[in-house]
């Protein structure tokens, strides 16, 4: 007999159709893919990093192929957020199925907040993605995810302007993942999702030269997906009541269900969007073939089931940094 | 030369493969079946074809390979690849019969000519193939002489010369070593043998695709002459879909503020007005 499974999810107050949503940088503005499927199909389209004023990017090369994985620094080239509201969100505005979730990143704690107060009158958007990884320029270059207090600044700013749930994206590129994840729930953060990608570099050994114009990249793909899920573990443990949305290496619905298990009550699809575009629908009837064999209801019934040995369950005794 | 707005028109599909064969020394051609994209593609344009689809996913990108030949009625396309590195050995590994999965076709294709013109097609090694593909529309629209000029570092390397040869355009050859036509570069060839006057009669367009080094200098000489000329540029891509904002070049033209200085390969090319690209 076959069960009936439903996909629906909810994180907080963002209800969504499925837990499988593309991840930011990875899919443009939702329209680029269209041209090869239907995007509405998707549980949520988080966009292309928005920030206050266009970027041109970095300088080329900006990507490398690593085994398993990709580099990039891109340098966050944008159109802007006048332009975006302006040419990309009537496209993103007609989708009714897919949650539309807008990345923001900002060189000031000021940035991200005016951001999201030009955001707030601008019908369509669903939720707002904080990318934290991008450097201060007030504090020396050092990304606001990687300090727990700079972190919660920016949450907190962003807080105040916006009524929209507000997502912020954690940095893998840290001593304790738990303890930011703490500091973004602290100061308002309704969803954490995690990973971004992995600070990294590749070399060629015959010029002596980095492959990446700003030498250092951030690593996705197949290659980051064990550290990924021990984050994604770890952020789940701490923090046993907040939606949680892992990312990181996702091909497959067995790789979503790995993330599933490890905490995650949603998964965005990243680098794979690249490999194989159909991927997200892939993973979607994937995941409801896996509930079916498994003759589970509900994908709730696989959040946070990765079975561990009993000393390890639990919340972690926190050791404040 | 005004550019010719991008077709819409393309498709992800695991198509089969017809024809594999290697057709000089580290470079192949492949034959495809896709009736749709078969119809849709224009010169110029490319596929990006997957090397490998299971774990460890190494190589895990695609590869964008440039169109070499057509066939809407027998609804075939054709790729011809060197292998360069792990992405095109794979590929090259892949049989007869078996499946390839692509997306396309990408991109925006060459512009071509008005009837009364002469386009001069200018090829070094791997980029001699979207050339093909050019000749044959070219020569299919009739109204414009086509004169082709190759070079390669050798003989074996001038590849798909047969190809023109049945289109019946005129082939010119330069090798580095000397084993096919003229001793030295393409582009100093091309200064020789056509000294171009400043704005040649009949109108003269000229098609660049080759090394980078090889497209400044043939774009720097058609500057020089006056002539209209595109080239053909190829980049490391990530989804080739215009997303990833991986495969940028950088161009003078700006035509809509600061995020614009760099234009997608995938996506505003691969073919830019030669005067657009600042070359590094």
């Amino acid at each position: 007999m076959k069960t009936t499974v439903n996909l629906s999810v909810s994180l907080g107050k963002l209800r969504l159709q499925n837990p499988v949503l593309v991840a930011s940088g990875t899919f443009g503005y939702g329209q680029e893919y269209h041209r090869l499927y239907d995007v509405s199909r998707l549980g949520g389209i988080v966009t292309k990093s928005i920030s206050l004023k266009p970027r041109p990017g970095n300088p080329t090369p900006r990507i490398y192929e690593t085994p398993s994985g990709m580099l990039n620094a891109i340098g966050l080239q944008n159109v802007g957020v006048e332009a975006f509201i302006k040419a990309k969100m009537p496209f993103l505005r007609k989708l009714e199925g897919p949650r539309i979730i807008v990345n923001i990143v900002g060189e000031r704690i000021a940035e991200y907040a005016e951001l999201a107060k030009r955001l707030e009158d601008a019908p369509g958007i669903d939720a707002l993605e904080l990318n934290l990884s991008c450097p201060n320029c007030e504090r020396g270059g050092i990304e606001f995810g990687v300090n727990p207090k700079l972190t919660a600044q920016v949450v907190a700013k962003v807080r105040r302007q916006t009524r929209r749930p507000v997502i912020a994206k954690l940095s893998p590129n840290v001593t304790d993942v738990a303890l930011i994840a703490r500091a973004a729930a602290e100061a308002g953060a309704d969803i954490v999702s995690l990973i971004n990608t992995l600070l990294a570099v590749a070399v060629d050994s015959r010029s002596w030269r980095p492959r990446i114009a700003t030498v250092t990249g951030g690593l996705s793909g197949p290659a980051v997906k064990p550290v990924a899920l021990r984050m994604v573990w770890q952020v789940r443990r701490a923090l046993p009541k907040t939606p949680i949305i892992g990312l990181g290496g996702i091909m497959t619905a067995e790789d979503a269900v790995e993330f599933l298990l490890c905490g995650a009550n949603a998964v965005q699809l990243g680098t794979v969007n690249y490999v194989n575009p159909k991927a997200p629908l892939e993973v979607i009837s994937g995941l409801n073939r896996y509930l079916a064999e498994n003759k589970l209801k509900r994908l709730s019934a696989l959040v946070g089931k990765l079975e561990v040995p009993e000393r390890l369950r639990g919340v972690p005794r926190v050791v404040s940094g | 030369m005004a550019l010719d707005a991008p077709p819409a028109g393309m498709v992800q599909e695991k198509a089969k493969i017809l024809l594999h064969r290697k057709i000089a020394r580290d470079h192949y051609r492949m034959q495809l079946k896709s009736p749709f994209a078969a119809r849709a593609a224009r010169p110029g344009q490319f596929i990006h074809i997957r090397c490998r689809e299971e774990s460890p996913y190494d190589p895990l990108l695609r590869r964008p390979i440039s169109l070499v030949d057509v066939d809407p009625g027998r609804g075939t396309l054709d790729i011809v690849y060197k292998v360069m590195g792990l992405g095109t050995r794979v590929l090259a590994q892949m049989p007869e019969g078996s499946k390839a999965d692509f997306i396309g076709p990408l991109g925006r294709p060459f512009s071509l000519p008005p009837p009364g013109w002469k386009a001069v097609l200018v090829g070094g090694g791997v980029g001699i193939p979207p050339l093909v593909f050019l000749a044959k529309e070219l020569v299919k629209g009739g109204g414009c002489r086509v004169e082709v000029l190759l070079g390669a570092r050798t003989r074996e390397w001038v590849i798909c010369r047969e190809d023109f040869r049945k289109l019946g355009v005129p082939v010119h050859a330069a090798t580095d070593d000397g084993t096919l036509g003229h001793k030295g570069s393409v582009v100093d060839f091309l200064k020789k043998e056509f000294p171009f006057t400043l704005h040649p009669s009949p109108p003269t367009a000229l098609y660049i695709c080759g090394p980078t080094p090889m497209m400044a200098a043939a774009a720097a000489l058609a500057r020089r002459r006056g002539i209209p000329a595109e080239v053909s540029l190829e980049e490391r891509m990530g989804c080739a879909m215009g997303c990833c904002m991986g495969c940028v070049v950088e161009v003078n033209s700006e035509p809509a503020g600061a995020h614009a200085r760099f234009q997608r390969v995938c996506t505003e090319g691969p073919v830019f007005p030669a005067q657009e690209v600042i070359w590094k």
